[in-house]
């Protein structure tokens, strides 16, 4: 690892920094064109592709997808040839094949049937990378371009912009009581069950299970894995089981609620604390009616805007205790800094950015923030750098390192473990706010 | 062996084709088990985001809750000034008591009996 001042131009997490701010810059300033999104289709797969206004077609993407593949590559192919991590030529060719395969999980997942299921484009880009990986083998010049670490701390020091701290207050004291309390609790008692009780080896995997599973699924696990240096598999297997549990809950959680009869806020703030993703909380809100549907989401984006906080403990954490203990040396402060993911400095750096800057600055209204930085571009860059990055882990995981981290079933029975843990105390706390202490709050 | 492994990337190009086309297809498992699919389905309900920044109308979420909570709000400051507005019983008098669908009223504590 370079040390000093050049680490600033030879470390993968300050490119990371370097190649977030300058999309963030370009969108404050209003700089960039419109970003290329694959389109919700139905019935005609082209459709993905076509740019339909008052129903007619009146254009397509594949011009502006292929300048965004060029404009990325280009991007990208400047901090590979700076830190020399790889031949940047082999890394251009690697990464117009991941583009591609990147396009097609989109494609996939972009079907309106499949939006239904709830599944997204992580689990199609996973799924392609791995039925290449395992089969045939990925090629040399396919894995050149399979930057993942690069990827998705860049994906994160963008979706930093998207944490608005502001928001946690968008349902009073309740919302904060379901979505802040119970989550670090829920954290620590993971923890201690798969360290101390399963005596799980792999801690990374214990802290991304953990943290997806009290958090918020795939963004959380993201984001926490990269903060603790995670290998990919332990990604991989985190994503893949807190895709199935999302969905199962998903199905069956308002149903339960309704045969039970439960108030539809308080059953709406059990899901939107305990179901991993936004999208599936919304649609098992929704099933308990409009109100319910709101404050089930409402609940969840409070709860999103701890994976900063979560990150930047978990960067902390793992290099001044765990990996310590691992190493049986007491880090200096500077030694601390060394090893501190950077990245994580430009995602907390961020938000803050925009949480208290960019937002005051524009009289304190997210929506016009939202709809003309955030979402337009910032957001769109962030899907992007995530898509391409499953589908590099995909690329660089097989099946067997998978079954071999699985330690004899122990990450299922932490999952399972922790969730339901997770919902006995969310259920409690929810049900002492919104119906003890602030039965009037909505 | 290089064909055996093109064959198993076939197989499963195959088997990923299979599985897009019965997820795309509209079908739900039978029963209450896809209760919320056939609702997604009917409301066009996208459940695939992971972030809430992915879900297209989460503006219109938050503003519907602040305008739940602001009306929660006047509705308890109303029901403070309804009380506080309310005569203070007289212990010397007799009142009589109100009858409201053939129940008597304790117009007092508000409850019917």
């Amino acid at each position: 690892m370079s040390s000093g001042i050049s680490s600033l131009w030879k470390h993968e997490d300050w490119w990371a920094v370097w190649f977030g701010f300058i999309i963030i810059g370009l969108a404050l300033l209003q700089w960039l064109p419109k970003i290329p999104k694959i389109h919700k289709w139905t019935t005609s797969p082209l459709d993905a592709f076509l740019v339909i206004k008052d129903g007619a077609a009146t254009g397509n993407i594949l011009l502006p997808l292929l300048l965004l593949m060029i404009g990325l590559a280009v991007l990208t192919a400047i901090g590979m040839a700076v830190m020399k991590s790889a031949p940047v030529g082999r890394y251009v060719a690697g990464f117009v094949g991941i583009f591609v395969l990147a396009c097609i999980a989109y494609w996939i997942a972009n079907q309106a049937e499949i939006k239904h299921w709830g599944l997204s484009y992580a689990l199609w880009a996973l799924v392609l990378g791995l039925l290449i990986s395992n089969t045939v083998g990925t090629p040399k010049w396919l894995k050149a371009g399979a930057q993942t670490e690069l990827f998705i701390k860049t994906g994160l020091v963008l979706m930093g912009a998207e944490i608005l701290f502001k928001k946690i207050l968008a349902l009073g004291a309740p919302g904060l009581m379901v979505a802040w309390i119970v989550t670090p609790i829920v954290v620590l008692f993971m923890w201690h069950f798969g360290v101390k009780n399963l005596k799980m080896k792999n801690k990374e995997l214990v802290i991304i299970i953990a943290c997806a599973t009290s958090v918020c699924g795939v963004s959380a696990a993201i984001a926490v894995a990269a903060a603790c240096c995670a290998r990919k598999e332990d990604l991989t297997l985190a994503v893949g089981m807190t895709l199935i549990f999302t969905v199962l809950m998903m199905f069956f959680m308002p149903l339960g609620i309704q045969w039970v009869g439960m108030n539809p806020i308080l059953g709406a703030a059990w899901m939107g604390g305990t179901i991993d993703s936004t999208g599936a909380v919304v649609a098992a809100g929704s099933m308990l009616g409009p109100e319910a549907e709101k404050v089930a989401a409402v609940v969840k984006m409070i709860q999103n805007v701890l994976i900063g906080v979560l990150a930047f403990v978990v960067a902390i954490y793992w290099v001044t205790v765990v990996q310590r203990t691992d190493q049986c040396t007491r880090p200096n402060p500077m030694e601390i800094w060394y090893r501190f993911p950077k990245f994580v400095i430009g995602f907390v750096a961020a938000s803050l950015l925009f949480s208290f800057v960019v937002v005051p600055a524009y009289g304190g209204d997210f929506t016009i923030v939202e709809n003309t930085i955030l979402n337009p571009v910032t957001e769109v860059f962030r899907s992007w750098f995530f898509c391409l990055a499953f589908v590099a882990i995909g690329l660089e995981s097989n099946f067997k390192d998978l079954t071999s981290r699985m330690e004899r079933g122990k990450p299922m029975i932490l999952y399972a473990t922790g969730q339901t843990f997770n919902l006995i105390l969310t259920i409690l706390v929810a049900w002492l706010a919104f119906m003890v202490l602030f039965p009037h709050a909505v | 062996m290089r064909l055996r492994n093109w064959h198993k990337l076939v197989l499963g190009v195959a088997g990923l084709f299979i599985a897009v086309l019965f997820l795309s297809s509209g079908l739900t498992p039978p029963g209450p088990a896809g209760e919320v699919l056939r609702h997604n389905q009917a409301e066009d309900i996208d459940a695939s985001p992971f972030f809430y920044g992915d879900v297209e109308n989460m503006s219109e979420y938050e503003a519907g809750v602040a305008a739940m909570r602001d009306s929660a709000e006047a509705a308890a400051a109303s029901d403070t000034t309804e009380k506080a507005a309310e005569p203070k019983s007289d212990s010397t008098t007799e009142r009589p008591s109100p009858k409201v669908s053939g129940k008597v009223c304790d117009p007092i504590k508000g409850e019917c009996l």
